[in-house]
C-alpha cells in the first residue's frame, strides 16, 4: 500500500494549444517509465482524431513514480481532464478527483476563455493552482506579463511560477518539484466505508467496462462486491489496478486518497455514469459523494446514412459508441427525403462533430445530417406540454399557445480592438449584453446571454473568422426562456422537403430563408427541367430561387475507340444519379443538405 | 463487310486538348510500328473490307512511304470493296502535294483534316502547329491529288472564341466546298494541358447556355450552306456521310490495329494496349487482343445510345426486333415515352430521334437507357 503522504493526484488546466499533452509527456519521460523511442507523441491522448483536433476527449489517469530530490519516492497521479465546453460536466468530476491543478499559460498568448472557466471550476473544487508557463522558448513569448495577468485575472500567486518549454523539455524537472511541494497529499480514512468517484469509464471488448476512479475513503480488492450507488446497480470485481503509461498494471487492492481502474464484467457503460458513487455492497457508505448529475444532451440532429442499406450499419455503430459514450443519445427517424435514420442527442456542437467523424471515419460510414437543433419547449394552446428536437415534430402554429428556447451564459474573451465587432456578432445572434471586464490594457471579456440555437450552427466559426482567431468562447446552459419562433420550410419544385426544415426566430426568418435558398441553388445541379426553390413559413413563401434547366450534357465525340469508354462514362453518371437524393422529382445531391448548416459563408 | 481502323500514335507535338494515344517523339519508331501494323494483319487475312480509316495521332506524321507501305499491305491481306472509302487524318502541319499524290495512288479517297479554327490566335491557343494559311495550301494539295471527297474538323467554344470569329471559321471553311464537316465543341479532358489550365482558371471559356446558343448557330449556319447534320457533331454535303464512322453508331463490325486501337465484330469488343511495347509484345506473340462479350443488355443499351447520335435517323423499331428478336417498346417502351413526354425525343412510328434540345442533354437520355 503506498503511503498516503507520499500521493499527488493533479490535473492539467490549459488551452487548446497550449501544450497540456506536450507536458504531460514530459512528465512521463522524466519520472523514467519511457525511454524517448518508445515514448510516441502524445501519449495521453489514444484517438487520432483527438490527436489531430489538438483535444482530449476522454479523461484518463496515469501513475508516475517520481524520485524528489528530497530522497523520497512520490506516487503522482496526472488525471488528464477534457478540455472543451462540452464535457464541462466530465471536467469537473475529474477536478473532484484531484488535489491541484497545474494550470498552463501559453507565454505568447496568455490566459483564454476555456482556461479561465476550467481554472475557476478548480477552485470550486478547492483545488491548489498551481501555474506553469509554457513556451518560453518562443519568439513572442513574453513571461513576465503573463505571470502578472495571472496574479491579476486570476488572483493566485504566480511568481514563483515554472517557466518551461515542454517542446524542449526545459524546466521539467522544477514542475515535478513544485507538484510535491505545492499540491497537498490527499485526505481520507482507508478503514471507512469504500466510497470512490467515477471519473471515467470506457468500454474495452476484452474486459467490459473499465471504470476510472479515485478512492475518497475506504478501500477496493478484486473480489469485493460492488455497488454504483446511483444506478444502484452491483457487480463483482474482477481486477483492480492502476494505469501505467505503458498499459493496466493489475494490483491487489487501492485504498484511500489512491487513483485507479477497475473491472468487473460490466456490459454497458450507462451502468457507469461519470460522477457515481462506487460503494461495498456488504458495507456501504452512509451518502454518495456530493455532485453526481445525470447529463442530458443539449443539441440534437438526424444523421441519416447516405446509402440507405447501410442503415443496419449506422445503428451498429452508433450502439458500439454509445458503449463508451453514455451521453450520446440516439432514437430511430424516418424522413420522407433522408429515409431511415436516427435521430442523434449530444452534449454540444464538437460533441456532435466528434460522434459524425468517428462514425464516418472508424466505421466507414457516408452520413447525411440535418441541421443541428436544440431542445425546445411548447405549451400548446389545450393545455399540453411538449418537448421536441425535431423540426418535424412541430405543431402548426394555431396549436401553440407560446414557445420557450434554452438560453446559455457566454464568455468571450477577445483582444480589445475586436470588441466592437464581438458585440455585433452576438447582437446579430440576439445576444442579451451584460457586462464587459478588462484583463489587461489589451484584452477583454464579454458577458452575454445567448439564445443556443444561435451558437450552434456557426458561432464559433464566425466569432474566430472576426477576431483573426484569437477570441475564445465558454458557455453554459442557463435555463428556458419565452420566443418568438417559427418553422421554416424548404420546397423544391413544390414538394416539402422535411429533413431541411428547422425552428428560427421570427426576426431572421426571412433573411435565413433567402440564405438557405440560395445555398441550395448552389448545391443542386441543373436538372432536366426548371426546379424553384422556395422557403415558407406555413403557407406564407417568404424567399424563392431558381435552378435552371440543364442546357448542355453531350459528348461531342463518339468513335469506335470510345464505345466501351463512353458506356462507363454513362454508367457512372447513372450511378451518380442513384446516389442523389429523390426528392419527389428532383434529384439532390447529399452536400445540398449539408451546405444549408453552414450560413455564414 | 467490316470496317478497318488504323492507329498512328504519333505526332509533332501534342496538341494542349488533346487526350487521345499519342506519343510525340516517338516518330522514330515509325517503321518498327509500320511492321508490327503489317504483322497484326495477318491475323485478319481475307476479310471483306468497305471502308479503312487512318487516324491518329496524325498518321501524315509519319513518312508517306510508311503509309504506302501500310496501305498496299490492307490491299493485299483484305478483299476490298469495289466503292472503298479509304479515310486518312491529316494535319495541315504536316502534310504537302506529294503527301496527297502518294496517298491517292495508293487508293485514298478521302481525306478527314483537322482544321479546327481559320484564327491563328486560337490555333495557338489550342497548340495545333499549323496556321490558317497551311489550311489553304493542304486543300489545294489534296484537290490537286484528286482526292474527291474531303472532311473539316472545326471546334467551337474555344477559349477567347467569339461568335465572330466562330462564324468567321464557319465561313471561311465552307467557301472551301468540303464534303464534308465534323463540328465538336471543346472537350477539356482531365489530363490535358488545358484542362490544368481550366483548373488554374486561366481559360475564358464561354458558359454552357454559351456553347448551346453556338451549337444552334452554327446548325443553323451550316443547313443554310447545304450540310445537313446526321449526327450530334458531323454535317454532310450532298449525303456524303463518313461510312466509316457511321459503323461504328450503327454496330457495324471494325477490325483496330495499332496500339490503342478497338475492334468489335461477332458481338464482341476487343482493346489492343496503348502502350507501344507492350503492342509490340502482343503482336510480336501472335496474341489476339483481350475481348469483351457484349451482354444482351448492354447490346441494347449501344443500339440506343449509339444509334440515337445520329440525329436524322435516329433508332428504328424494326431495325431493333431484327437484332434482338424483341420489341424496342417492350424493353424500352416507358422510358421513349417519358422522355418523348420531357421532349428529349421525337417518337415518328418506325423511328426515334433526339429532339433539338434532347441533343444538347443527350448524355441524361442515353443514361435512361443503361
Amino acid at each position: 500500500m503506498v503511503n498516503q503522504d507520499h500521493i499527488r493526484n493533479f490535473s492539467i488546466i490549459a488551452h487548446i494549444d497550449h501544450g497540456k499533452s506536450t507536458l504531460a509527456d514530459r512528465l512521463l519521460e522524466k519520472t523514467g517509465l519511457l525511454t524517448e523511442r518508445e515514448m510516441e507523441a502524445q501519449i495521453l491522448d489514444n484517438m487520432d482524431l483527438e490527436r489531430e483536433r489538438g483535444i482530449t476527449i476522454k479523461a484518463r489517469a496515469v501513475r508516475l513514480l517520481y524520485q524528489a530530490k528530497n530522497g523520497e519516492e512520490y506516487v503522482l497521479n496526472l488525471i488528464d481532464t477534457p478540455g472543451h465546453v462540452d464535457f464541462n460536466y466530465e471536467v469537473s468530476r475529474s477536478l473532484a478527483a484531484c488535489e491541484g491543478a497545474l494550470l498552463i499559460v501559453d507565454a505568447a498568448q496568455g490566459i483564454e476563455a476555456q482556461t479561465l472557466a476550467n481554472t475557476y471550476l478548480a477552485i470550486d473544487h478547492d483545488l491548489e493552482i498551481m501555474p506553469v508557463v509554457n513556451k518560453i522558448d518562443l519568439p513572442a513569448a513574453r513571461p513576465d506579463e503573463v505571470i502578472e495577468e495571472i496574479e491579476n485575472i486570476i488572483g493566485i500567486p504566480a511568481e514563483d511560477a515554472p517557466r518551461i518549454s515542454a517542446k524542449n523539455g526545459i524546466g521539467i524537472e522544477e514542475v515535478l518539484e513544485q507538484i510535491v511541494e505545492l499540491i497537498p497529499p490527499p485526505k481520507g480514512d482507508s478503514t471507512k466505508p469504500l466510497s470512490a468517484l467515477i471519473f471515467d469509464s470506457f468500454y474495452d471488448p476484452y474486459k467490459g467496462v473499465i471504470i476510472y476512479f479515485r478512492v475518497m475513503d475506504g478501500s477496493l480488492s478484486a473480489g469485493d462486491t460492488i455497488r454504483l450507488m446511483a444506478t444502484k446497480k452491483e457487480f463483482e470485481v474482477v481486477e483492480v489496478g492502476y494505469l501505467h503509461p505503458n498499459g493496466f498494471l493489475k494490483c491487489d487492492k487501492l485504498s484511500a486518497g489512491e487513483v485507479g481502474y477497475l473491472t468487473a464484467s460490466i456490459k454497458n457503460v450507462s451502468d457507469t455514469r461519470v460522477g457515481d458513487t462506487i460503494t461495498l455492497a456488504n458495507h456501504p457508505a452512509e451518502a454518495p459523494l456530493a455532485g453526481y448529475k445525470q447529463v442530458n444532451p443539449m443539441v440534437f440532429c438526424g444523421i441519416y446514412p447516405a446509402d440507405g442499406a447501410r442503415y443496419d450499419d449506422l445503428r451498429d455503430a452508433l450502439f458500439k459508441l454509445q458503449l463508451n459514450d453514455a451521453s450520446l443519445s440516439f432514437e430511430p427517424e424516418t424522413s420522407v427525403a433522408l429515409g431511415f435514420g436516427f435521430r442523434c442527442g449530444f452534449l454540444g456542437l464538437l460533441h456532435m462533430e466528434i460522434i459524425q467523424e468517428r462514425l464516418e471515419r472508424e466505421y466507414n460510414l457516408d452520413l447525411v445530417t440535418t441541421a443541428p437543433s436544440v431542445v425546445y419547449r411548447i405549451k400548446k394552446t389545450n393545455g399540453e406540454e411538449m418537448w421536441i428536437s425535431n423540426p418535424t415534430n412541430m405543431p402548426s402554429g394555431s396549436e401553440i399557445l407560446y414557445m420557450e428556447e434554452p438560453m446559455v451564459k457566454a464568455d468571450i474573451m477577445t483582444p480589445t480592438e475586436f470588441v466592437g465587432s464581438v458585440m455585433e456578432l452576438c447582437q446579430d445572434r440576439r445576444g442579451i449584453y451584460h457586462n464587459m471586464t478588462y484583463i489587461d490594457s489589451g484584452r477583454a471579456q464579454l458577458h452575454y446571454d445567448l439564445p443556443l440555437n444561435e451558437i450552434i450552427y456557426d458561432f464559433f466559426d464566425a466569432l474566430k473568422s472576426r477576431t483573426r482567431g484569437y477570441a475564445s468562447f465558454d458557455y453554459e446552459l442557463s435555463g428556458y426562456e419565452k420566443s418568438d419562433l417559427v418553422k421554416l420550410d424548404i420546397l423544391l419544385n413544390g414538394d416539402m422537403v422535411d429533413a431541411l426544415s428547422f425552428i428560427v426566430h421570427s426576426t431572421k426568418s426571412y433573411a435565413r430563408g433567402r440564405k438557405i435558398a440560395e445555398k441550395l441553388k448552389a448545391a443542386i445541379p441543373r436538372q432536366l427541367f426548371e426546379i424553384p426553390i422556395q422557403a415558407a413559413i406555413g403557407n406564407k413563401i417568404i424567399a424563392r430561387e431558381t435552378v435552371k434547366a440543364m442546357r448542355k450534357d453531350v459528348l461531342a465525340k463518339c468513335y469506335g475507340g470510345d464505345i466501351t469508354r463512353k458506356k462507363k462514362l454513362l454508367e457512372k453518371q447513372k450511378e451518380g444519379k442513384k446516389r442523389m437524393r429523390q426528392v419527389g422529382s428532383v434529384e439532390v445531391p447529399q452536400e445540398a443538405f449539408m451546405s444549408v448548416l453552414k450560413l455564414d459563408e | 463487310m467490316t470496317g478497318i481502323y488504323i492507329h498512328f500514335p504519333f505526332c509533332k507535338q501534342k496538341c494542349r486538348y488533346c487526350d487521345f494515344v499519342s506519343y510525340p517523339g516517338k516518330l522514330s519508331e515509325g517503321e518498327c510500328y509500320v511492321d508490327a501494323l503489317i504483322s497484326e494483319m495477318e491475323a485478319y487475312r481475307g476479310a471483306l473490307v468497305d471502308t479503312v480509316y487512318l487516324g491518329g495521332g496524325t498518321p501524315t506524321a509519319l513518312a508517306p512511304s510508311l503509309l504506302s507501305k501500310v496501305l498496299s499491305r490492307v490491299a493485299s491481306s483484305f478483299s476490298l470493296a469495289e466503292n472503298c472509302e479509304i479515310t486518312v487524318e491529316a494535319n495541315p502541319g504536316t502534310c504537302d502535294k506529294n503527301t496527297f499524290s502518294c496517298l491517292a495512288s495508293c487508293g485514298v479517297n478521302r481525306v478527314s483534316l483537322g482544321v479546327q479554327s481559320f484564327s491563328d490566335f486560337e490555333l495557338s491557343l489550342l497548340g495545333r502547329i499549323h496556321t490558317k494559311k497551311d489550311v489553304y495550301e493542304a486543300v489545294d494539295a489534296i484537290r490537286f491529288a484528286g482526292i474527291k471527297n474531303i472532311s473539316l474538323d472545326l471546334m467551337f467554344s474555344i477559349p477567347g472564341q467569339t461568335r465572330e470569329s466562330l462564324y468567321d471559321s464557319l465561313y471561311q471553311a465552307v467557301s472551301l466546298l468540303p464534303e464534308h464537316l465534323s463540328c465538336y465543341s471543346l472537350i477539356l479532358c482531365e489530363g490535358t494541358a488545358m484542362y490544368e489550365a481550366n483548373e488554374r482558371g486561366e481559360l475564358a471559356l464561354p458558359d454552357e447556355d454559351e456553347d448551346r446558343d453556338r451549337y444552334a448557330l452554327l446548325v443553323e449556319f451550316l443547313k443554310n450552306h447545304g450540310y445537313d447534320r446526321y449526327e450530334i457533331s458531323n454535317f454532310a454535303r450532298g449525303g456524303k456521310i463518313s461510312r466509316h464512322n457511321t459503323k461504328y453508331w450503327t454496330r457495324a463490325p471494325y477490325i483496330g490495329l495499332g496500339a490503342a486501337a478497338h475492334s468489335f465484330y461477332e458481338n464482341c469488343r476487343y482493346e489492343n494496349p496503348s502502350d507501344l511495347l507492350a503492342y509490340y509484345k502482343q503482336v510480336g506473340n501472335k496474341i489476339l487482343p483481350k475481348g469483351e462479350k457484349i451482354t444482351e443488355k448492354d447490346a441494347m443499351a449501344e443500339f440506343m445510345f449509339l444509334g440515337l447520335r445520329q440525329t436524322e435517323i435516329g433508332v428504328s423499331r424494326s431495325e431493333f426486333l431484327r437484332c434482338f428478336g424483341k420489341s424496342l417498346d417492350e424493353i424500352f417502351g416507358r422510358t421513349v415515352q417519358r422522355l418523348c413526354a420531357l421532349k428529349l425525343l421525337d417518337d415518328s412510328g418506325d423511328r426515334i430521334r433526339l429532339t433539338d434540345r434532347g441533343i444538347d442533354v443527350s448524355n441524361a437520355v442515353f443514361c435512361e437507357f443503361i
